[in-house]
């Protein structure tokens, strides 16, 4: 019964930080009781040595839609990321937000963790459109609150696109829920071909908004470079992460076939926007480190789609596991910018910790985005397609990289403040040990992104409608 | 055809628990009507707004007692099933919540009797939503808006032009309503034998079939004008903007709202034989309600004209919901859902705009800033009017989406404006938070409005994150006939 703990501990604690007096030593106390328990439930769920037991409670059954709750490997990997970025966010909040932290926003960044906690556990699409919708209103909220007129800008933009996504998401689950009678994935085992495509389309385009892919990345350039530091935070780490999540749940977990019969458009998709990524990202001015990261972070979505398209367990698994681990990371360079940017601070130091995340959010040997990195190029069959995204993420990797030699010419500014450094060395540490162990990383997420494969063969509804239609087609 | 056999109502009958509500809103009505006329003059104070709110909680308690009971189709004149107990109880919701409004403005005593208006209103409403024949229909529809116009002129107290104004233009429809809806009942009643709704699907012979068509589309067209649905719609903006709070209210829940559900049981009974390609019909006034009120919430900077032209679109949804289940149930689930969510939304805008000052031209912009809890429950409020989660709409708009056909291109136009709607609704969202707050004198906050705001807020919240008991009881709803 941890499951539906790890969405009401958050929501408790943000109704609490609402409720409570607005100083700051009740905001810390809260803030820490919650982190501290967040952590040990999601602990007690990665080390429980028995399979997890759904947790299912009726929640609107003229939809056929339930409350069902279960943490398989990637729903767990998934959380894990999500609770290192919350943690990053409240401390960003507490000790790096340039006016000073409050109560209001830190209630947010709790209702997000829950909303999105919801987002990965649930197996019914329409709860999942719910938990997609509350966690971008109130990321919206928490990036535009307390921020000047380019955070207001940006939160609009964002509030824009995530409402944009929740309507589609839940037409795409009603439309389902229509022509199923529910709304759970495991009861979605045969659509029928309207419906499908029609939900399918739906689907794509909210979880194009949300990875995000060309051109529906417009939101995140801003976003990225304006808003409160916990919102930007909380975008990076667990918004896209979480796209990437719903990518395999519930776009290669309900419509493998349609995914194959696309072939290769999901392919030259992600290509398309890898390219466009590194093209911007060499092109943006040098001195902009958060636009140069929010188009690493779009290359990063191009990738996840490249590999997804692969529909061989190598390179899902990879992309997954890309995708995942470069949320740290990612992290972890957004507050750095930010720091740099808000106070002008320049030296080596700097640049040194600067150049390691870049390199680790590049994909180099030894850290975490590296296996899955790997995999998927490993995975992909097409020599031209693996050749551009070597070049494509070369080039990424130098544009993120570029622009330490300025960092590294002066000496100016502030010294780094102390939970900053702090934060840093944790994700660094994070960051070494998934990349040089991650034996438990790929078992936990194998069996279940092989379970979402074996759809393909399960599902004939398209190759069914294909075949009717005279129009031939070969998923291997 | 033989005359259906009319049974005289007993006693017995009015001791009915299905019916207590009706009673006792009756003899609450008379008595402060009694007790106005023999204290005159009239005093400022709330005492009669308070007594009103007492008769209204006892009656809902009432009909939320009656519930679950097993349904009786003996009744006479009005229905004792669950679609008229969750008919009763919503109307009664809205009406609460619109006595809480009024006992939340400001005293005067001018204004001290006329919330007994909202007895009457609320009893009009009931009669016409639970009716089992066109005459009680009628009656009930008149009384409530005979009392609803008179609230509305009266609410505003002294020097409330605005009332009036509101009032004078809601006169207009009421009467060509009134026309419509008894040319309607006289085509039908002569074309089918009797005013019973059993009787008027199968009624109409060959010979008096055309009549039965006119006089069905008629009476559709009358209630299409009290829900103020497109073409009917010009004067539901500028009632939001022009009366107050709690007679905005009022003409939601006994105005548009019995309107809605009468259709509904029509639409699903003996309308869709008489009236040919119902179903298409309504689902065009559906599209155009949906997509002008969607359009026309995109341009509004102020709270009250928003709301207005919001409730226009909610309007279309709601006919959609009717519209794709024509001549199936009574109502179907999707319907009573999106009623459900659009009460207590509507109520806590009006009472937030109680709250900010209520000047006609109240644009709520930066009011987050300037009061933070106000602003973040008209944040929820317009959440919930965008239909988002997690509030109890985001739950009727799924089961709306679920209910149109995709192979229809109107199902596209609706899911296209409810994407319209929610980016009008939410750039407004983010004025109230974002925004400099204007320099605006606020008057203390009544507990009354906080109460009504507060209360609606946590119905939406509550029932968002906890549908289950509000679905199960619109499937009963649904499934009454």
């Amino acid at each position: 019964m941890l499951t539906p703990g790890l969405v009401l501990l958050p929501l408790a604690a943000a109704v609490l930080l609402a409720c409570l007096p607005r100083r700051m030593s009740i905001v810390r106390a809260v803030t820490f009781v919650a982190l501290a328990a967040q952590i040990m439930a999601m602990g007690a769920i990665y080390l429980s040595a028995s399979a997890p037991v759904p947790f299912e409670a009726a929640w609107l059954p003229s939809l056929g839609s339930q409350i069902y709750l279960y943490a398989d490997g990637i729903s767990v990997q998934g959380l894990m990321v999500l609770t290192t970025v919350l943690v990053a966010a409240a401390m960003a909040e507490l000790y790096l937000q340039t006016d000073g932290s409050s109560s209001a926003r830190m209630a947010l960044v709790f209702v997000v963790a829950a909303a999105l906690n919801l987002l990965l556990l649930s197996r019914d699409i329409l709860l999942a459109a719910a938990a997609h919708g509350t966690a971008g209103l109130a990321l919206a909220a928490l990036l535009g609150i307390g921020s000047g007129l380019a955070g207001q800008t940006a939160a609009r933009r964002f509030a824009n696109q995530a409402v944009v996504g929740t309507i589609l998401f839940s037409a795409a689950a009603a439309i389902l829920a229509a022509s199923s009678g529910s709304t759970v994935i495991d009861d979605l085992t045969r659509i029928d071909p309207a419906p499908a495509r029609m939900a399918a389309m739906l689907l794509t385009l909210a979880i194009a908004l949300q990875v995000p892919l060309i051109p529906l990345h417009i939101w995140l350039a801003p976003v990225v470079a304006a808003g409160s530091v916990a919102g930007r935070t909380l975008v990076l780490g667990g918004w896209c992460t979480a796209g990437a999540f719903c990518l395999l749940r519930f776009g290669l977990g309900l419509f493998p076939d349609l995914l194959a019969y696309a072939a290769p458009i999901p392919m030259l998709w992600g290509v398309a926007t890898i390219v466009y990524a590194a093209i911007l990202a060499i092109a943006q001015d040098e001195e902009d480190l958060l636009r140069r990261l929010s188009w690493a972070t779009l290359a990063t979505g191009g990738l996840l789609l490249v590999g997804v398209a692969g529909l061989e367990t190598q390179p899902v698994l990879g992309a997954w596991m890309q995708t995942s681990t470069q949320a740290l990371p990612r992290v972890g360079l957004v507050l750095l910018a930010h720091w740099i940017t808000s106070t002008g601070a320049r030296r080596a130091s700097v640049a040194g910790v600067w150049v390691v995340l870049a390199l680790v959010v590049a994909a180099t040997p030894g850290a975490g985005p590296f296996p899955g990195w790997l995999l998927v190029l490993g995975g992909t069959t097409n020599p031209v397609v693996v050749g551009v995204v070597l070049l494509a993420g070369a080039t990424i990797g130098y544009a993120l990289i570029l622009p330490a030699t300025r960092l590294a010419r002066a000496s100016a500014g502030p010294a780094m403040p102390r939970p900053l450094s702090r934060l840093l060395a944790a994700v660094m540490v994070v960051v070494a040990l998934t990349g040089l162990v991650p034996g438990s990383w790929v078992g936990r997420a194998r069996p279940d992104i092989d379970s979402l494969l074996e759809r393909i063969v399960e599902t004939p509804s398209m190759s069914d409608d294909a075949s009717t239609d005279g129009e031939a087609h070969d998923l291997d | 055809m033989p005359a259906p056999m009319v049974k005289p109502m007993t006693w017995t009958d009015l001791q009915s628990p299905e019916l207590a509500p009706e009673a006792l809103l009756t003899v609450v009505a008379l008595l402060l009507a009694l007790l106005d006329a023999a204290l005159w003059p009239r005093r400022a104070s709330r005492a009669g707004a308070y007594a009103t709110l007492l008769g209204l909680l006892t009656a809902l308690a009432l009909a939320l007692h009656a519930w679950d009971r097993p349904w009786r189709s003996d009744t006479l004149w009005l229905a004792g099933d669950p679609l008229a107990a969750f008919a009763d109880v919503l109307i009664l919701c809205g009406a609460v919540l619109s006595a809480l409004l009024a006992v939340g403005a400001q005293v005067s005593s001018q204004r001290a009797g006329t919330a007994i208006l909202i007895l009457l209103a609320t009893l009009g409403a009931m009669l016409g939503a639970g009716a089992k024949d066109l005459l009680t229909l009628f009656v009930g529809l008149e009384l409530s808006a005979i009392s609803l116009l008179a609230y509305q002129a009266l609410a505003a107290g002294p020097g409330g032009g605005h009332g009036l104004r509101a009032s004078l233009r809601f006169v207009g429809p009421a009467s060509v309503s009134t026309v419509l809806t008894a040319v309607g009942i006289a085509c039908l009643w002569s074309s089918s034998g009797g005013p019973d709704f059993d009787v008027l699907g199968a009624g109409p012979t060959a010979a008096t079939a055309a009549r039965a068509a006119v006089g069905g589309g008629l009476l559709l067209a009358g209630l299409a004008l009290r829900a103020g649905a497109v073409p009917f719609h010009l004067w539901l903006a500028d009632v939001a903007v022009g009366s107050a709070p709690s007679a905005a209210m009022l003409t939601l829940s006994v105005g548009i709202l019995p309107a809605l559900i009468v259709l509904g049981r029509l639409v699903a009974g003996p309308l869709a034989t008489l009236v040919p390609e119902l179903d298409s019909l309504l689902m065009l006034m559906a599209v155009l309600s949906s997509t002008a009120g969607a359009l026309l919430v995109l341009p509004q900077r102020r709270l009250r004209r928003l709301l207005g032209y919001a409730v226009l679109a909610h309007v279309g949804f709601i006919l959609a919901g009717i519209a794709t289940h024509a001549g199936e149930d009574p109502f179907s689930g999707t319907t009573w859902m999106q009623l459900a969510a659009l009460l207590p939304a509507v109520a806590g805008c009006l009472a937030v705009s109680s709250l900010a000052g209520d000047a006609p031209g109240i644009t709520a912009s930066g009011l987050a800033r300037s009061q933070p809890g106000q602003g973040v429950l008209l944040c929820l409020f317009l959440v919930a009017l965008a239909g988002l989660p997690p509030s109890l709409a985001f739950v009727g708009r799924s089961a709306l989406w679920s209910a149109l056909s995709i192979d229809a291109p109107m199902s596209w136009f609706m899911m296209a404006n409810g994407l319209l709607l929610a980016y009008g609704l939410i750039r407004f969202a983010g004025r109230v938070v974002f925004d400099e707050p204007l320099p605006v004198a606020t008057p203390p906050a009544t507990a009354a409005t906080v109460a009504a705001a507060v209360l609606s807020a946590a119905v939406l919240l509550l029932f968002g994150l906890w549908p289950l008991p509000i679905a199960q009881a619109a499937a009963m709803a649904a499934g009454a006939g």
